[in-house]
């Protein structure tokens, strides 16, 4: 009677010992799915800042192509106005100004076509954060356009870099 | 007490298939979000081409060009004599943009039939390591209207 019992007391530890082994495999698949799915979002949630400070950008009327107060086409970007505002970016003023829209990040501008010697990134926007650990980089197609000078429009790139 | 043993084990394989659909319904959020992403892309890139500048002396877009190619004969355009010369421009666009960003794709223009005497008989073709058994995502096609009928412009983003 005596031995039976310590058999089936043995059967206990066992079967227990089994169920915990499957309880720690069943709680570090999860863990490694949640963490897993927290760096997606993330990275979505940053990829979808640059996307939206891209949005911001144009809806800007610093930077819109307008004719009689009205926008000329979406997407088209006034060259003028952009060259003014990367004179000012590096000042205090214009980033205190623009942070609450931008946030940390870095918005530029670039013309593609036709090409130019010498061509540099215009910045619109430059606030850099200190200790970053990632950039996630946005690149939107865009027109730069002078309608003052030769009613021309060029191929550019808006350039949208977030900090994380 | 086998009949315990058995419902452990059937609550178990239950928890194991909710946390299998919850991570495979999971993941389907990014694909959409990428595919979303490309679309915009595509369709950006395709809406700033068309009202870009194509480098051919005078305020002619790429646009103008592709409506003057239809009919080189008839143009005062002289880059629009050139079949090449809308492939030729664009292709120094694409170098610094899509080509750069890792996008393969897929810029297609088609003419009208009526069209006196397109190039490359009616469809220009940049492809970029598109295959055809390849996911894609494309931007609403383009149209620009012309006096032979309507040019297609579309493109198409692959992964």
């Amino acid at each position: 009677m005596k031995k039976k019992s310590q058999i089936q007391m043995g059967e206990n530890v066992i079967i227990i010992f089994i169920f915990f082994i499957l309880l720690i495999f069943a709680v570090v698949f999860f863990m490694k799915i949640q963490g897993a799915k927290t760096k997606q979002k993330i990275d979505i949630d940053v990829t979808g800042r640059g996307l939206q400070i891209a949005q911001k950008v144009a809806f800007l009327p610093e930077v819109q192509c307008t004719k009689d107060n009205a926008e000329i086409f979406s997407g088209c970007y006034d060259e003028y106005s952009i060259r003014a505002l990367d004179a000012i970016s590096g000042t205090k003023e214009h980033k205190e100004y623009y942070y609450e829209v931008f946030g940390f990040s870095t918005v530029s501008v670039k013309k593609i076509f036709p090409a130019e010697e010498n061509q540099k990134n215009l910045v619109l926007y430059n606030n850099t954060k200190g200790n970053y650990t990632s950039i996630i980089v946005s690149n939107v197609p865009i027109s730069l356009c002078n309608f003052l000078v030769d009613k021309k429009c060029s191929f550019g790139v808006l350039k949208v870099e977030v900090y994380t | 007490m086998e009949i315990m043993g058995l419902a452990v084990i059937v609550i178990l394989l239950a928890v194991g298939m909710f946390f299998v659909t919850k991570f495979s319904l999971g993941t389907q959020q990014p694909i959409q979000a990428a595919s979303s992403q490309m679309k915009q892309t595509a369709t950006g890139f395709v809406n700033t081409l068309l009202s870009t500048d194509a480098g051919c002396g005078g305020t002619a877009t790429f646009s103008k060009l592709l409506e003057e190619m239809a009919a080189p004969e008839y143009t005062i355009l002289e880059c629009a004599k050139d079949p090449g010369a809308f492939e030729t421009n664009v292709t120094q666009i694409l170098n610094k943009t899509l080509n750069i960003w890792g996008y393969k794709y897929k810029l297609t223009v088609y003419y009208p039939p009526n069209a006196p005497s397109p190039p490359n008989n009616g469809v220009i073709e940049i492809n970029n390591e598109c295959a055809e058994d390849m996911d894609e995502e494309a931007a609403p096609p383009f149209v620009i209207p012309t006096d032979y009928g309507d040019i297609r412009v579309i493109m198409k983003i692959c992964y």
